[in-house]
C-alpha cells in the first residue's frame, strides 16, 4: 500500500543543534559528576564542620534555591589557612601564665601594676573571654566564607569582619572561563590556590580564594561550561 | 593626710569598678552582634550543623559575660 503522506526531512537549524547537544552533554556531566561522587568519594559527600572541598554535598541548602536546583560543589578556604589566627590565639592565652612566671608564681597576674587582687581576677576572666570571642570572630570568618556550585548557577558567599556580607551569584550562561592560580610554597605544599572565574562583560568576575584541590575545582566548572567531558 | 589617702584609693577603687564595668557592658553588646550576625548568616546557609554549635559557642560567651557583669556588681 502507498503510503499516503510522508513528512520530509527537516534539518534543524545549526544554534538548535548546537543547544540540544550542549544541553545533552551538560545533563549527562552532571549525571556523572553524581554517580562519581556517590561511588568512589564516598568519605567526601557529606559536609562535616571542618569540610573545605566537598563534592555532591547532602543536608545542605541556602536561600534562594530552586526545587530542582542540585548542590554539586561545596568549597571553603583551605583549613591550613587558619594557622595565623590559631597561633595567636594560643600565644594570647599564654600571655597571663608568663606573667605569672614573670611574679614568681603568684598567681595574681597583674601585680606589677599594683592591682588589686580581686579586681585582677575579674580582668583575668573578662581577659579570656576576650581571646575566646576573637578566636570565635576568626573561625566564622573562615567558617562562612564559602562557595557553593550547583548544577545551575555559581554562589559566592563573603563574610567578614562581622560588618562586610556579599552574596553574589552567576548562571553558567554567563559564566566564560575558568582558571587557577597556585603560587608559593604552602599553596604547592598543601595543594590550594585562588580559582577565577570570568564573567561575560562588565558583570563582576568570581574571585574564590584559597580553595583546596583547585584544579579539580576548574576541571568540574568547565566540565559544566560544557567544554570537558571527563571527571 | 590618712584621709585624703583612703580617699584617693578609694576613689581609684570605684574608677576600677566603673571602667570594668563599662568594658563588660560594650563586650556583651559585641556579643550581641556577634550573635545576630551568626544568625543571619544560619539563614543563608541552610541546615548546617557547624552553625549550630558556632551559634551554642557564642550564646555561651553572652551568657559567660553577662555572669562576669553580675558577679563584679555584687563583689567589686
Amino acid at each position: 500500500m502507498p503510503d499516503i503522506f510522508i513528512a520530509k526531512y527537516k534539518e534543524l537549524p545549526k544554534d538548535q543543534e548546537q543547544k540540544r547537544s550542549n544541553l545533552t552533554h551538560f545533563k549527562n556531566f552532571v549525571k556523572r559528576l553524581t554517580q562519581y561522587s556517590s561511588s568512589s568519594q564516598k568519605n567526601e559527600s557529606n559536609l562535616k564542620i571542618f569540610s573545605t572541598f566537598c563534592i555532591n554535598p547532602t543536608g545542605i541548602s541556602f536561600e534562594n534555591k530552586e526545587r530542582d536546583e542540585k548542590t554539586l560543589l561545596f568549597l571553603r578556604r583551605h583549613i591550613i589557612t587558619n594557622f595565623f589566627w590559631v597561633l595567636i590565639t594560643i600565644i594570647l592565652l599564654l600571655i597571663p601564665l608568663f606573667f605569672v612566671f614573670l611574679n614568681f608564681y603568684s598567681i595574681n597576674p597583674f601585680r606589677f601594676i599594683d592591682l588589686p587582687s580581686r579586681f585582677s581576677y575579674f580582668f583575668l576572666i573578662l581577659y579570656y573571654l576576650i581571646v575566646l570571642t576573637f578566636a570565635l570572630i576568626n573561625f566564622i570568618n573562615w567558617y562562612f566564607n564559602a562557595c557553593l556550585i550547583t548544577d545551575k548557577r555559581v554562589i559566592d558567599i563573603n563574610f567578614s569582619e562581622l560588618v562586610y556580607k556579599n552574596i553574589s551569584t552567576t548562571k553558567f550562561d554567563l559564566l566564560q572561563d575558568a582558571s587557577y592560580n597556585q603560587t608559593g610554597l604552602l599553596r604547592s605544599l598543601f595543594d590550594y590556590g585562588d580559582v577565577l572565574l570570568q564573567t561575560a562583560g562588565s558583570l563582576e568576575n568570581f574571585d574564590i580564594q584559597a580553595v583546596p584541590h583547585p584544579d579539580r575545582v576548574v576541571h568540574i566548572v568547565e566540565g559544566l561550561l560544557g567544554r570537558r567531558g571527563n571527571i | 593626710m590618712n584621709i585624703s589617702f583612703f580617699t584617693q584609693v578609694l576613689e581609684s577603687f570605684v574608677l576600677f569598678k566603673i571602667g570594668f564595668l563599662l568594658i563588660t557592658i560594650l563586650y556583651i553588646i559585641f556579643l550581641f552582634i556577634v550573635y545576630n550576625q551568626i544568625n543571619s548568616m544560619d539563614k543563608i546557609i541552610i541546615g548546617d550543623q557547624g552553625a549550630s554549635i558556632i551559634k551554642f559557642v557564642s550564646l555561651l560567651n553572652i551568657i559567660l559575660a553577662a555572669s562576669l557583669f553580675l558577679v563584679s556588681v555584687v563583689i567589686l
